[in-house]
């Protein structure tokens, strides 16, 4: 991907976010052509309407979500691209360590639903409003989350397999079928 | 004829019912729904546009069931057999006809 | 139980009709689709012309263990997965066999010290062949192939029943239907 295809470049796409978003956006910076907008995360889903409705910008597919976790701090990092321009944005959202809360952006974009659920599985970020934040990766009932810097080696915990202790595959306390019968 | 058939069937049946290996269990009983405890009820609802299909189908494999015997006893039956049965042939080709021209053969 | 099972011991009776069922069997192994991960594309790959499965009786890969005979575990077995392959595996109907193919499937492979990996099939299934390489190649599949067709034709029927009776698979057999609702 070249960084300016000539639709947009990076630096008139920081323009044009500086623009559009004002005070919400706290910092933009342009690295290696991707543009990084840091949000703080009251402000998560008002940017990322913006980002998505504004008519040059038009950041219609959310390609990923990832949590990262830095010893000090955690962030949340939204990657959007856009069917118009080339131009990856990335929206970054740094969050308590301890307790990491943002508000989820599943009604903007479907498919972050999800990216959500992942980065929930396996940081323990809460994506407040998120539809169905349950795990999707890891096994139901596991408890801890393994990918935090603290929760690795000694408290993930291993699954010990045995011919004895094998269930049969089965439904939790309160689970319900969740299947879709349209 | 029927008795080499019957025979077949039985002894082939009965054969693979000596030597098979019979392990069954519960476990092994429930229904497939790839490992997961099976969702939702097996009696799923059935479009009702289907139904036409079916209905075309019996008829006329009622009437293959009809001509078929008439293909072993066509020559002693004659003349006026052959006409009966293009009678019976005809009423339901007018059926068929029928059918396709008010578009119940058009795949929905 | 059949009558063959019923012997204590291979006599004269029974060489004949154990060289011609495992003839049988071992010529038209039906493979079960269970790729999981990368060694689920070499899988693939021995079934295409240039190395030819079929040539060996295989080519007839079910998607349902019920029609299976054989139950190819390639790919990384996560703990998620790991009941649902249990409960596939006791779905497929006698004979069968599986065949760990990959270094997933054996030992856990690279996932060695994973906190979601199964360290090796065979602390849940039954495993006949091992086939190591990360993946192996489909020629390596192959042999691992002709091994178990090598390893079926010096099967016998006789004893199978106490075998079963007895086994680790006891306790299923003498279970009522219906005692093991979740």
């Amino acid at each position: 991907m070249t960084p300016d295809s000539g639709k947009l470049t990076s630096q008139q796409a920081l323009e044009h976010a500086r623009d559009l978003l004002g005070k919400i956006a706290r910092d933009l910076t342009i690295s290696e052509w991707h543009l990084v907008i840091d949000v703080r995360g009251d402000d998560l889903p008002e940017a990322a309407l913006r980002l998505r409705d504004d008519k040059k910008l038009s950041c219609k597919y959310i390609s990923s979500i990832i949590g990262v976790d830095y010893v000090d701090w955690m962030e949340t990092l939204y990657l959007l691209r856009s069917q118009d321009h080339s131009v990856p944005i990335r929206l970054r959202v740094r969050l308590d360590r301890e307790k990491p809360e943002v508000p989820s952006v599943a009604y903007i974009w479907s498919g972050a639903n999800w990216h959500e659920r992942e980065a929930y599985d396996f940081f323990g970020i809460k994506f407040l409003g998120h539809p169905d934040l349950r795990r999707i990766l890891t096994r139901e009932d596991y408890d801890t989350h393994p990918m935090k810097k603290d929760a690795w080696p000694h408290r993930v915990r291993r699954t010990e397999w045995r011919w004895e202790n094998i269930e049969r595959p089965r439904r939790l306390p309160g689970e319900t079928d969740r299947r879709d019968r349209s | 004829m029927s008795l080499l058939d019957i025979f077949f069937v039985v002894g082939i049946l009965g054969v693979s019912r000596l030597v098979q290996r019979r392990h069954i269990y519960p476990e092994k009983l429930t229904p497939y729904e790839c490992g997961i405890p099976p969702v939702g009820d097996s009696r799923a609802p059935f479009a009702v546009r289907y139904y036409i299909f079916a209905l075309l189908f019996v008829i006329f494999d009622v009437e293959a069931v009809f001509l078929f015997p008439w293909a072993l006893v066509f020559r002693t039956l004659g003349g006026t057999g052959f006409v009966e049965m293009m009678i019976f042939f005809a009423v339901l080709l007018f059926g068929l006809i029928y059918a396709w021209g008010k578009g119940a053969l058009e795949w929905v | 139980m059949s009558l063959i099972e019923k012997f204590e011991h291979p006599n004269i009776l029974t060489t004949t009709t154990d060289r011609l069922f495992n003839w049988a069997r071992s010529n038209s192994l039906w493979p079960f689709t269970y790729g999981l991960a990368c060694c689920a594309i070499e899988m693939m790959a021995s079934t295409m012309p240039r190395h030819d499965m079929a040539r060996f009786g295989m080519e007839v890969f079910r998607a349902s263990p019920r029609q299976a005979d054989v139950m190819i575990v390639s790919g990384t077995v996560t703990d998620k997965m790991a009941p649902i392959m249990r409960h596939l595996h006791h779905q497929m109907s006698e004979p069968r066999w599986v065949i760990a193919m990959g270094a997933c499937a054996i030992s856990g492979g690279m996932f060695w010290d994973s906190y979601n990996v199964v360290q090796g099939v065979d602390l849940l299934i039954p495993v006949d062949v091992y086939i190591p390489g990360c993946p192996p190649r489909p020629e390596a599949l192959i042999y691992g192939m002709q091994q178990l067709q090598q390893k079926i034709r010096q099967d016998t029927q006789v004893g199978k029943a106490k075998q079963l009776a007895t086994g680790p698979m006891a306790d299923y057999v003498r279970m009522k239907p219906g005692s093991d609702k979740s």
